[in-house]
């Protein structure tokens, strides 16, 4: 479809820019990516009031055109017609934030000297009012030489104006009656040139100065404080992950429910044999295992959009700055790597809000690091059938202790990765903390909507894809070859994963697991948690998957030695095997090198932690 | 103390007024591709003449959050010692003290 005239939408971050977008293209818009780099693109196709079509890219905010960052580098050179990925827009519409007038100004100024028609969106007219603020379009417009059109992004007021100005047959009469936006004549002026002409007609178009917004000092004056802060903060995230793990309780049974029933549906429908083991085992075992963590996933995503834009995810950076630099990372990486506790993809997904492409690779190293909950099941088998449920003292038990400790070796090992990660290979200079913390926002609904909806089709596209394919292969290797009739062990150790379970043992054996450890890890590719049902299997137990898990317990008991079972949740802190998580990093980091890398370190770890875990206990008892 | 004193950002007691005289943070770049912090500084509306506030600091010895002409913005104090204030006021109370 050929848009009649592509538009483009620029401005500095924080002017409302993406609810201007949101608001004229609704949901008739696409994210999607630029190639090779990691930077969202966005865009949406309108219709003029007349028929016509208008095509609107949002361009990623930037403060200069100077590219600094990726997201930068995008605008500019879309901007500047060198971009291979961007068409050069016919005109760009550049927003503003009125409360922050003299700032902004200096980007429209910078702008001018690209030579496109501009049309300036004087956004967020209604905090402006409601700061007291008193601006005169009519004579910014005369001031810059360029149509002013005022908005409230966020409630679409001034957007159908904006869609109106645009209902003339001529576009090039828009900008009629203004100077030529071209004045490239003159020498390029400084930094503090620009700056002393955006204060000039800052000053000249503002009526009123206005107070400052005493609701945004109030509330940062509390959290904002040394104590109260992050005390706050910690009942923020308290809230959040309560939310994470309670709430999503009930949809994730529904989720589990329904897969069962197509589960049975299957069974009792398809003829037994190849294509019903396929269905059940492969297909929909393995795309439920995935979509489970939907729910999860979407809750923490609102918490962070929320956060977002609220502009209190700016202040959650700022209190956390302090601890993060001692792992080399500064504040931005403080929600990536919380995120991750749920579950590394959204938390790796979550990076791309750091600047700083080093900081942002070494959080995404990182991430995985952090006990997800696929961990849960794991560690909840293994303690229960090793750890005795006693009382260390004052009611606190062994059994959550060793949870805690579980979390705590991930955290910590996550900190000195990441310090040594920036002595070596993202080594450079230490990051800047250098940000606004925007004034407070009511979130609005529409805009989270439309993120979480977009949250929620990458991540099911992501991961879905990868984990389809992969179930179906590690079917494949766990049904092929099938058991000879005169079968003493259970089916997979005939298969082609249990002979290549049985040849990693080899590789196993020395840090404690035997061949049905080795067997169940291959499955556990898919997700970590799928080793609890891999195990089941190896041990041929059937029924109900809490029923594998109790009589499991008892099973393992007997079967493995309490070193062997130490260092299986050694091995389970770092566990490389993560099919999503691998396909996640890959595509963030838009490198095999780095997806391969945190493959191997964190096998190495694994292996290191594992072995240590079950020499030192094969020493003691 | 009687008059109004220069002195650098980090070291601005919190909630005096100041304006700001000079940003020098010198214009090398820490690597290809990256702004100066001059560049940056200048790009979030630190400019000479700006008025300045620093508001809050965060635990441990964090990071700065200083008010510039209506804007608050975060910063580490190693990187605010690049910015010179002048305070609008005199104020009593020793600089270092505080």
């Amino acid at each position: 479809m050929q848009a009649d005239l592509r538009l483009a939408l620029v401005g500095n971050p924080n002017s409302g820019k993406s609810s201007l977008f949101n608001a004229l293209t609704g949901n008739r818009q696409k994210v999607g990516n630029y190639p090779g780099v990691t930077v969202e693109r966005r865009t949406g196709t309108i219709e003029a009031p007349d028929g016509r079509l208008i095509s609107i890219i949002d361009l990623p905010g930037t403060y200069s055109l100077t590219p600094n960052s990726p997201d930068e580098v995008v605008t500019h050179d879309a901007l500047v017609g060198m971009s291979h990925l961007e068409q050069t827009p016919d005109a760009v519409v550049c927003v503003v934030d009125a409360t922050s007038l003299r700032l902004h100004l200096k980007f429209v100024l910078e702008l001018k000297r690209l030579g496109h028609p501009i049309l300036v969106a004087l956004n967020m007219m209604d905090l402006a009012l409601r700061d007291q603020i008193e601006l005169d379009p009519d004579r910014l417009s005369e001031e810059l030489g360029l149509p002013v059109v005022t908005t409230v992004a966020v409630r679409r007021s001034g957007v159908e104006k904006l869609v109106n100005m645009l209902r003339v047959s001529d576009w090039t009469e828009l900008w009629k009656g203004f100077e030529p936006a071209v004045d490239t004549s003159k020498p390029e002026l400084s930094v503090r040139d620009l700056q002393k002409e955006a204060r000039r007609i800052a000053q000249a178009a503002t009526i009123r100065e206005g107070v400052e917004h005493a609701l945004t000092r109030r509330i940062d004056a509390v959290v904002l404080n040394p104590l109260a802060g992050p005390m706050f903060l910690l009942g923020v995230l308290f809230l959040m992950f309560q939310a994470v793990f309670a709430w999503a309780e009930a949809p994730m049974e529904w989720i589990d429910g329904g897969i069962v029933t197509l589960q049975q549906l299957s069974l009792s429908s398809i003829p037994e044999g190849l294509l019903q083991s396929l269905i059940v085992d492969g297909v929909l075992a393995g795309v439920g295992s995935v979509i489970i963590f939907l729910p999860q996933i979407l809750i923490l995503f609102a918490f962070i959009l929320i956060l977002e834009a609220s502009g209190y995810m700016a202040r959650a950076a700022f209190l956390m700055d302090r601890v993060m630099t001692m792992a080399g990372l500064n504040g931005s990486a403080f929600i990536p790597l919380l995120s991750s506790f749920a579950c590394a993809i959204p938390g790796i997904m979550a990076a791309r809000t750091i600047d700083n492409p080093r900081d942002r690779l070494t959080t995404i190293m990182v991430a995985p690091l952090m006990t997800c909950a696929a961990r849960l099941p794991v560690y909840t088998l293994i303690i229960a059938a090793f750890i005795p449920n006693t009382d260390v003292f004052g009611g606190i038990g062994l059994q959550g202790l060793v949870m805690f400790a579980l979390y705590m070796i991930g955290i910590i090992s996550a900190l000195i990765v990441a310090a040594v990660l920036k002595k070596t290979l993202t080594k450079g200079a230490p990051p800047r903390l250098l940000m606004e913390l925007p004034k407070y926002q009511v979130p609005r609904l529409r805009d989270l909507i439309l993120g979480l909806l977009e949250r929620a089709r990458l991540f099911i596209r992501r991961a879905g894809t990868i984990i389809l394919f992969s179930m179906i292969l590690l079917w494949g290797l766990a049904s092929f070859p099938a058991s000879p009739p005169d079968a003493t062990e259970p089916d997979i150790f005939y298969s082609a994963a249990g002979k290549i379970g049985r040849a990693l043992e080899v590789v196993f054996a020395p840090i404690g697991f035997n061949w049905e450890i080795s067997v169940a890890l291959v499955p556990g590719m898919a997700a970590r948690e799928v080793a609890v049902g891999a195990l089941g299997t190896v041990y041929a137990l059937s029924g109900s998957e809490d029923a594998v898990a109790s009589s499991l317990a008892t099973t393992l008991q007997s079967a493995w030695s309490l070193p062997t079972a130490l260092a299986f949740l050694a091995w389970y802190i770092f566990a490389p095997q993560c099919l999503s998580t691998l396909a996640v990093a890959k595509r963030e980091t838009n490198s095999w090198g780095w997806t391969v890398f945190m493959f191997s370190y964190l096998f190495v770890l694994a292996y290191i932690a594992a072995g240590a875990t079950y020499w030192t206990t094969k020493a003691l008892i | 103390m009687t008059s109004s004193q220069t002195l650098p950002l980090d070291r601005l007691p919190q909630r005096v007024k100041a304006k700001i005289t000079e940003i020098s943070a010198g214009t090398e770049k820490t690597a290809k591709s990256e702004q100066s912090l001059e560049d940056l500084l200048l790009g979030l509306g630190f400019e000479e003449g700006a008025e300045i506030e620093v508001r809050h600091q965060g635990p441990l010895g964090g990071p700065l959050a200083v008010n510039v002409d209506g804007r608050l913005i975060a910063l580490r104090p190693v990187d605010a010692a690049a910015v010179l204030v002048e305070t609008l006021h005199p104020f009593s109370g020793s600089v270092l003290g505080s």
